[in-house]
């Protein structure tokens, strides 16, 4: 699968530009302008390079404020685009990225890598933010699974969180591994992108299996994990689903229905008649996945950000 | 408060972190050079830049000491000219970093063609950017290798206050100075300056655009240097004031301007907490910090 067929470079490039330009002061302004045109006129890896290091030294940082017209014109751009909590340096590395873009294939992809290899954090999170508008996107598969194994968090949310490129061009098995990586490191699911769209049955079992090993150690579990199982579930997911019903704890109750609701199957179907009435016991404005994860997240004092 | 601007810490131990914390080093720099031995590949020189501005320097900010580097081809390497080549390609993902400080340190070794076309290629390089030079000069023929690098750097226009010629002494001091340039005494043990020679070198000159550094490397070096050589300025009656100048503020002067280098990063820096992570190790591979007492047997 090559770049979605409706989504233009240039337009993303064209509407980043001026959403950034407007909010810049004068010499920050300037210097990108100047920098930008360079990058379309000379496009050499190296006035890429000094861009990537100096942006910091010459544009303030601070998070952009975003419109909801904005964030809703970012996403017909390109599906699933979120730039909202963008800062002003991130924003002006992705122009950066986006006006070097029109390089043939190879010598893209060779300057892409000479910089995520000698990426400090900052330069690592408006990388993997340019992940989906880039050129050439399925060549970015490895580098986005290599990215997942990060242990800093701030450069996992920006590939694992609010990112349409790990659900358009990541394997399963990256994926899955994407998946777990966020419910160890305690990271919202319900700001993965398209999550409900990539269940397979080997993360059911991985999910599964996990949820055992956190019991037998006498730990929680977080209620969002329920959720990626919908399709293909392994049989022992049943079992879990029914312990989740029986605990007594409306948040956990919750994930358990709202899971068996997306199964569908003859099985979950029996399962929600047999506990109909905890199921009508529950608040239906506690039955959806953002006020779940919302929710498990202000009870152990977890950040929603 | 002192400042040790020339100091290659990739090759020295954690004592040695915290003796220059203990002695009031607050502040170094940590030029890009070889490592002893030559490099073969243009990876091995990727993997040394990220250290010096990625896990060097947390290692540093553990012992509460601010890192900064230089980064640039060492004249030694610069011979190797198909690697050299690769090398220049890389100096752009590097020289604008957070924390890097001028372009260095570059200049001579054995004074050949290849040495003079990677200086002036760099020298260009930080002359587009505006960035600070910092000169090594050679061992050998030193004279007239000293003479040589800041023909060639006026020969570019540059700045003479922007640049720092490193590892002077008695003979080459005085036409550094009178060209307005920085000129920064490497107190090494038999190779370079002693200390009581550098006593006596500030008695002479004074203090303005002198500056003391260690050079301390993977050699018989003092990471010491700058702190013993001020207590030795004290004790033979040089002012305490040239004693700051020379061990403190000419370094944060000249290469305070990249914009990089600022007394607020360790006057306001944070307390040390040794257990941070850097891309999830630390400084403690699983022992205890330092700064804590009390060990449960319970493993949560």
């Amino acid at each position: 699968m090559d770049s979605p067929a409706y989504f233009d470079v240039s337009s993303a490039l064209a509407f980043l530009k001026k959403l950034l330009l407007k909010r810049l002061p004068p010499p920050s302004h300037d210097w990108l302008l100047t920098k930008l045109t360079l990058l379309e006129t000379d496009p050499a890896a190296k006035n890429l390079y000094l861009f990537f290091g100096a942006a910091p030294r010459f544009i303030t940082e601070e998070v952009l404020v975003i419109t909801e017209e904005e964030q809703s014109q970012a996403k017909q751009l390109r599906e699933g685009w979120y730039i909202k909590d963008m800062t002003s340096v991130q924003a002006s590395r992705i122009l950066a990225v986006l006006s070097y873009s029109s390089q043939p294939q190879e010598s893209f992809f060779h300057s892409l890598e000479q910089l995520f290899t000698t990426a400090e954090m900052n330069e690592l999170v408006a990388l993997y933010r340019a992940l989906p508008l880039l050129p050439y996107a399925p060549s970015f598969k490895l580098r986005a699974a290599e990215g997942i194994r990060t242990n800093m968090s701030v450069v996992f949310d920006a590939i694992a969180l609010h990112n349409p490129y790990t659900h358009d061009y990541l394997d399963d098995d990256a994926w899955n591994q994407m998946i777990l990586k966020a419910l160890f490191m305690d990271r919202p699911l319900f700001k993965i992108w398209g999550i409900d769209n990539r269940s397979n049955y080997s993360l059911s079992k991985m999910i599964s299996d996990f949820a055992h090993e956190r019991w037998a150690a006498g730990r929680d579990t977080s209620p969002e994990m329920w959720r990626p199982i919908k399709k293909d579930p392994s049989e022992a997911i049943y079992d879990d689903l029914r312990k989740l019903l029986l605990m007594e704890d409306p948040i956990q109750q919750a994930a358990a229905v709202l899971a068996a609701r997306a199964l569908n199957t003859p099985s979950a179907k029996s399962l929600l008649e047999e506990f109909e009435a905890t199921v009508s016991g529950l608040d239906a404005n506690t039955l959806n996945w953002q006020a779940i994860g919302k929710r498990w997240r202000h009870l152990k004092k977890l950040s929603s950000n | 408060m002192f400042i040790d601007p020339h100091v290659h810490m990739t090759s020295r131990t954690t004592d040695d972190y915290q003796a220059m914390q203990a002695a009031g080093v607050v502040a170094i720099i940590e030029p890009a050079f070889w490592l002893g031995q030559p490099r073969t590949e243009v990876g091995t020189f990727k993997d040394y830049y990220s250290s010096l501005v990625g896990w060097e320097r947390f290692r540093s900010s553990q012992f509460g000491i601010r890192h900064y580097c230089t980064i640039g081809l060492n004249s030694k390497e610069a011979n190797n000219q198909a690697l050299a080549e690769q090398v220049m390609e890389l100096l752009p993902l590097f020289v604008c970093k957070e924390g890097v400080v001028g372009i260095g340190e570059i200049g001579y070794d054995d004074q050949t063609e290849a040495e003079e076309k990677y200086f002036r290629l760099q020298l260009e390089l930080a002359k587009e950017l505006d960035l600070p030079v910092q000169v090594h000069t050679p061992h050998r023929d030193k004279k007239r290798g000293t003479t040589r690098s800041m023909d060639v750097i006026v020969e570019h226009n540059i700045d003479p206050s922007k640049v720092i010629i490193d590892h002077n002494n008695e003979e080459t001091a005085q036409e550094v100075l009178d060209r307005g340039f920085w000129a920064a005494f490497t107190i090494y043990p038999f190779t370079k300056m002693g200390n009581e020679r550098m006593v006596e070198v500030v008695r002479q000159y004074g203090s303005n655009k002198i500056i003391v550094d260690s050079s301390a490397d993977w050699g018989i070096s003092d990471p010491l240097a700058v702190p013993k050589t001020a207590a030795l300025m004290a004790e033979r009656g040089i002012s305490a004031e040239d004693i700051k100048m020379t061990c403190y503020q000419n370094a944060l002067s000249a290469y305070g301007q990249s914009g990089q280098m600022k007394e607020s990063d360790w006057l306001q820096a944070d307390q040390v907490d040794q257990t941070q992570l850097y891309q999830g190790n630390s400084v403690l591979r699983g022992q205890r910090p330092d700064q804590e007492s009390g060990i449960s047997n319970i493993i949560q």
